[in-house]
């Protein structure tokens, strides 16, 4: 990193606490706005739970249509707090300090949202829970570990309880500032959650440690997750779905979208919270060309998926592939996805100038999320149209309706209000991070140039 | 810790001279006895071709053909990606890695025999379609345009160092290979730019080369046998094989060259990490390419999984198995093993075997049933029995590592193991100083 | 950790080389490595106060727990399958690829449960107690604890201020 800033305790502590200790006036506004769309979700899916799913756009082939597409792209976007915190972390990446809370906070709401589409879309949620969850009811039925459906609960359940606690765990340093600036009822709550930290040699070991072992743990959690919700696809034996790349595929493309997501979010907080000193282009050039990589290997997977589908020449994967790109509306959705997804961001990407551009950042990362919502969309709805034969169809292509509309934008609503929820009672970036962060800059001298450096333990 | 950063310190003059001494001790008996080896098995390979072998046979040559475009050609891609990467842990490893571009030179009149022996195409379930030429064509231009990519990229590796050979009073071949070069910031920033160019064509190239190994050499050959993950199993494989057998090669070279002060720990401590994510990655790809056909049990699924898991190379897969991923993973997991030379080796060289026993698994496999009728269908319960190997198949596999081998100490004669010029800019790069009650810390420069 | 704050004596430091030499002078005025605690509001790199190194057993934490986890997921997958024996797609009724996914996610819940366990556990927290602590050290002061300090109390206090601000 190039560009250093000289940050000292107090005022780093001023900075990141500024908007948890001090409430404007637009955070009610926007909260409010946020809470309203998602009241208003809550009776669009009241209606849905008393009409029935005739109100979704779904027909008697096409059975997941925008629910689950929004469940798969929620669950890729939450892969962006493992990618960037732990994978750098192991990684020593510098760079990865004031970034690594808000992906993980943005993972933590993302897969908690994702979690309540495969609930909702069933239109009976009492049902799912029950039938999803190992208690026998009196009804002699058990959950069928065979099915990848189930398989789903399980890695979800997991990935969501470990990414809040690792969030937890390595706020409680923070909490303790927080404990130390407080007074009255937020003093006491703060100085429970912080459970007594001090900040002792070995405290300071152990969360060092822990980021380290619990970065370990939960990679593996993350590459079984977005496996897994590929095989609720790739395990049925549908053309254009039963394919072996798709785990790797959707890793990566949650990866892709991820990222995307952190460098949205990461320029919003520093718009926001005005986070200039924390959060520099430098930040968005190491993201950049990360997505530079993640995107072209996104591509490699995606290709693997396109060659084999034209291996062996068969019919019904031919029409699956056929259908994609050839007949409306995927016919323009499939472009846009392709171009969207790659081709507009990676080749701006390439440029330092345009990665240095915090503008440019922001809109091909907005970019690649649609992009990548339709890529979802187009990998799941196709092939639903050439499911088993029917004698009749009372409709035949999806379509969706104003309550997919709603329930799918009252998603990005959720996740917002979480984010800012959370950034509101704790600090978004990670104050002793940070600080960690002065003490290890150093300088080398290598002729005249004075180069940035770091302490390595 | 200070302990874990280091090579005793010395001099960037010393460093050129002992560095460019040591291309006169690369051992000539080992030479001789790799050259001969190398002989051997192309006169086994002569011998063995003209005896009218089964497409069955042809495996265990397919099998070394693979493993060498895998282990030997991937291990130079980790010094692309640690560059890319700014990854300086690597330094001291990264001309090890480079001198494996040599193995273009082995793999293609071997690949372009094989390429001779595939069956007729026609009808055969391929990428190519119904292009004309495919797949022999297509191929073998990727083949030879692969290796000369490799053979670039070693020698502008090297043209620094040639550039040391030609100050220090050198004028034979290094003097001449040297060119123009004199160090200049306009060299150095055109030279870094090329390396990075073509290491991202070296690496694509190589990634989707292994997509037209493992469809024409494999897949097109079993009759219903498609899966896409197939061609970045193979492509990561062959990374993991490559590191591994790059750590090898540093261990051994850092033991009899006597470079201790050059190679040290560090390099083989972060390597590690890497080869501990490759090893579980290689299960994850295993996992996804078992777990679909198992589920689907369509009747050509249970027939390829039969055929390349659980039927006449059932040992082989399970070794395999074993060696890439599960005693890697249960090593490397341990950090006093990560933190030391023999450990990531050892662990290295089982990975290395690992992939051989692999490829035979898949190849064998593969050129089993090569000549089933276009169309028709595997049948799980009538599958070939296992393909053992003769002599001459044995001899042709030592042959073929041992010429890798060879190309590989001839080109230590011309290139020092350890890159002098990368070796002064961790000089640069890192300094140890003393921080409040330590003696020593290592710091380590970011430059941009 | 449980600290007697009468006999405890808190000093605090701006300046990080006076907390170097306060840990040096307290240990040659024969206070033992355990009883002086440097207190920060950042990680330094281990020993770099001279304190004494800490020694934990964190590692053996995920291992019982995945062990744990491990043992959840075959008897959910085991049971659950004995309870509702239906044949799924020609699978057997003890299915175990499938169920290799139930018990993987299980065991690495177990070993990140028992691995959160751990590290409250080794870090002696959660600690509600009177400890003697500062709000201080929170804005950059940095704090050495001598933890018993008993009739000794003199002695800190003149190594401290002898060391630096």
């Amino acid at each position: 990193m190039q560009e250093r800033y000289e940050l000292n305790t107090p005022k780093i502590n001023d900075d990141l606490l500024r908007f948890p200790l001090h409430t404007p006036l637009w955070f009610w506004l926007v909260a409010g706005g946020l809470a309203s769309v998602l009241g208003l979700a809550g009776l669009t899916y009241l209606f849905v739970l008393y009409f029935g799913l005739g109100l979704l756009g779904y027909t008697d082939r096409i059975m997941w249509g925008f629910l689950i597409t929004n469940f798969v792209f929620w669950v890729g976007i939450s892969h962006a707090g493992v990618m960037i915190s732990a994978i750098l972390r192991l990684a020593q990446a510098e760079w990865r300090r004031p970034v690594t809370r808000a992906a993980e906070v943005m993972t933590v709401f993302a897969l908690a949202t994702a979690a309540l589409f495969p609930v909702l879309h069933t239109g009976r949620p009492w049902r799912t829970l029950y039938w999803a969850f190992p208690y026998d009811y009196n009804r002699g039925i058990w959950p069928d570990v065979r099915s990848a459906l189930i398989w789903d609960p399980s890695a979800i359940f997991t990935y969501l309880t470990s990414s809040t606690l690792f969030v937890f765990i390595c706020l409680i340093p923070d909490l303790a500032v927080l404990r130390d600036r407080t007074r009255g009822w937020q003093h006491a709550i703060y100085a429970v959650l912080a459970m007594g930290f001090q900040g002792t040699s070995r405290q300071w070991k152990l969360q060092t440690i822990a980021g380290i072992l619990l970065s370990a743990l939960i990679l593996p959690v993350f590459v079984s997750v977005h496996s897994i919700v590929s095989w609720d696809f790739a395990a049925a034996i549908l053309p254009g779905w039963h394919t072996t790349v798709f785990p790797p595929y959707f890793v990566i493309g949650a990866v892709h979208s991820g990222v995307s997501a952190v460098v949205t979010l990461m320029f919003l907080l520093r718009k926001v919270f005005k986070l200039e000193d924390y959060i520099t282009p430098d930040h968005f050039d190491a993201l950049g060309r990360l997505l530079v990589v993640v995107a072209t290997a996104w591509l490699y997977f995606f290709l693997m998926d396109f060659y084999m589908g034209m291996f062996g020449g068969e019919e019904a994967e031919l029409a699956v592939w056929s259908l994609r790109m050839y007949y409306p509306p995927y016919n323009v959705l499939f472009p846009i996805f392709i171009i969207t997804s790659y081709f507009i961001p990676v080749p701006v990407w390439l440029f330092r100038k345009f990665r240095r551009n915090l503008t440019v950042m922001f809109w091909t990362s907005i970019c690649v999320n649609v992009g990548m919502w339709l890529e979802r969309f187009i990998l799941i709805v196709p092939p639903l149209s050439f499911k088993q034969a029917f004698t009749f169809l009372w409709q035949d292509a999806y379509s969706p309706r104003w309550t997919d509309w709603i329930l799918v934008i009252a998603s990005f609503c959720l996740v917002t209000l979480g984010v800012l929820l959370f950034a509101k009672v704790f600090p978004i970036i990670p104050l002793f991070d940070i600080k960690e962060g002065q003490v290890l800059k150093q300088e080398l001298r290598i002729g005249r140039v004075r180069v940035p450096a770091v302490i390595r333990e | 810790m200070a302990e874990h950063h280091g090579a005793t310190p010395v001099t960037p003059e010393e460093a050129t001279r002992e560095l460019l001494a040591k291309t006169r001790t690369v051992s000539t008996l080992w030479l001789l006895i790799l050259g001969v080896l190398a002989v051997v098995g192309l006169v086994a390979l002569i011998i063995f071709a003209m005896g009218h072998p089964t497409r069955a046979q042809w495996g265990y040559v397919m099998s070394v053909l693979a493993f060498l475009l895998g282990a030997t050609q991937a291990a130079p891609i980790i010094c692309f990606i640690t560059r890319l990467a700014k990854g300086y842990w690597s330094l001291p490893i990264r001309r090890v890695a480079e001198l494996f571009y040599v193995t273009g030179l082995v793999t293609t009149p071997l690949f372009l025999v094989m390429v001779a022996q595939l069956p007729d195409w026609t009808n055969r379930p391929t990428i190519w379609t119904n292009w004309k030429g495919g797949p022999v064509f297509y191929d073998s231009v990727f083949m030879i345009g692969l290796a000369l990519t490799g053979l670039a990229m070693l020698y502008l590796t090297g043209l620094p160092d040639y550039a040391e050979a030609r100050a220090m009073g050198d004028r034979g071949i290094r003097a001449r290979l040297a060119r123009g070069w004199m160090g200049t910031p306009r060299q150095w920033q055109a030279l870094n730019a090329v390396l990075v160019t073509l290491g991202a064509f070296y690496l694509m190239s190589y990634v989707y080369f292994h997509l037209f190994i493992t469809s024409d050499f494999a897949m097109s050959l079993v009759p219903g046998w498609k899966s896409s993950v197939f061609p970045g199993y193979h492509a990561l494989s062959g990374f993991q094989a490559g590191l591994g057998l790059t750590l090898v090669t540093a261990a051994l070279i850092r033991k009899w060259m006597h470079l201790e002060r050059y190679i040290p720990m560090d390099a083989f401590w972060g390597a590690s990490k890497l080869l501990l994510a490759l090893s579980l990655l290689f299960f994850y790809f295993t996992w996804s390419e078992l777990i679909l056909p198992w589920y689907g049990r369509q009747p050509n699924e249970i027939a390829y999984l039969t055929l390349l898991m659980f039927g006449p190379y059932k040992d082989l897969f399970i070794l395999s198995a074993a060696l890439n991923w599960l005693i890697p993973w249960w090593f490397l997991i341990w950090n006093p093993i990560r933190t030391s030379i023999a450990g990531p080796a050892f662990v290295g060289a089982i990975i290395v075997v690992g992939n051989l026993l692999d490829r035979m698994r898949i190849y064998l496999a593969s050129w089993s049933v090569a000549d089933v009728p276009v169309g028709a269908h595997l049948d799980a319960d009538h599958l070939p029995p296992t393909t053992y190997p003769g002599i001459l198949e044995i001899l042709i596999i030592i042959g073929a590592i041992s010429a890798v081998g060879f190309c590989y100490m001839l080109a230590m004669k011309l290139m020092p193991p350890v890159s002098i010029w990368e070796f002064k800019t961790r000089l640069l790069l890192k300094v140890e100083r003393p921080f409040l009650a330590h003696h020593e810390v290592a710091v380590v420069a970011k430059p941009r | 950790m449980a600290v007697n704050v009468r006999e405890s004596r808190l000093g605090l430091f701006r300046d990080p080389d006076a907390v170097v030499n306060a840990v040096e002078s307290l240990r040659k005025a024969g206070f033992r490595g355990t009883d002086v605690k440097v207190l920060t509001d950042t990680p330094y790199p281990e020993g770099a106060f001279g304190e004494e190194t800490e020694r934990h057993r964190l590692y053996v934490f995920p291992f019982v727990g995945a062990a744990c986890g491990f043992s959840v997921g075959v008897l959910l997958t085991i049971a659950t399958q004995i309870a509702y024996p239906i044949v799924t797609g020609g699978k057997p009724i003890q299915s175990i690829p499938p169920m290799i996914h139930v018990i993987y996610e299980g065991s690495m819940l177990g070993a990140i449960l028992f691995t959160i366990m751990g590290i409250l556990f080794e870090s002696r927290l959660p600690d509600f107690g009177p400890t003697p602590y500062d709000r201080r050290i929170s804005e950059g002061y940095l704090g050495v604890l001598v933890t018993k300090a008993d009739g000794r109390a003199d002695v800190a206090i003149v190594c401290s201020a002898k060391a630096g601000p």
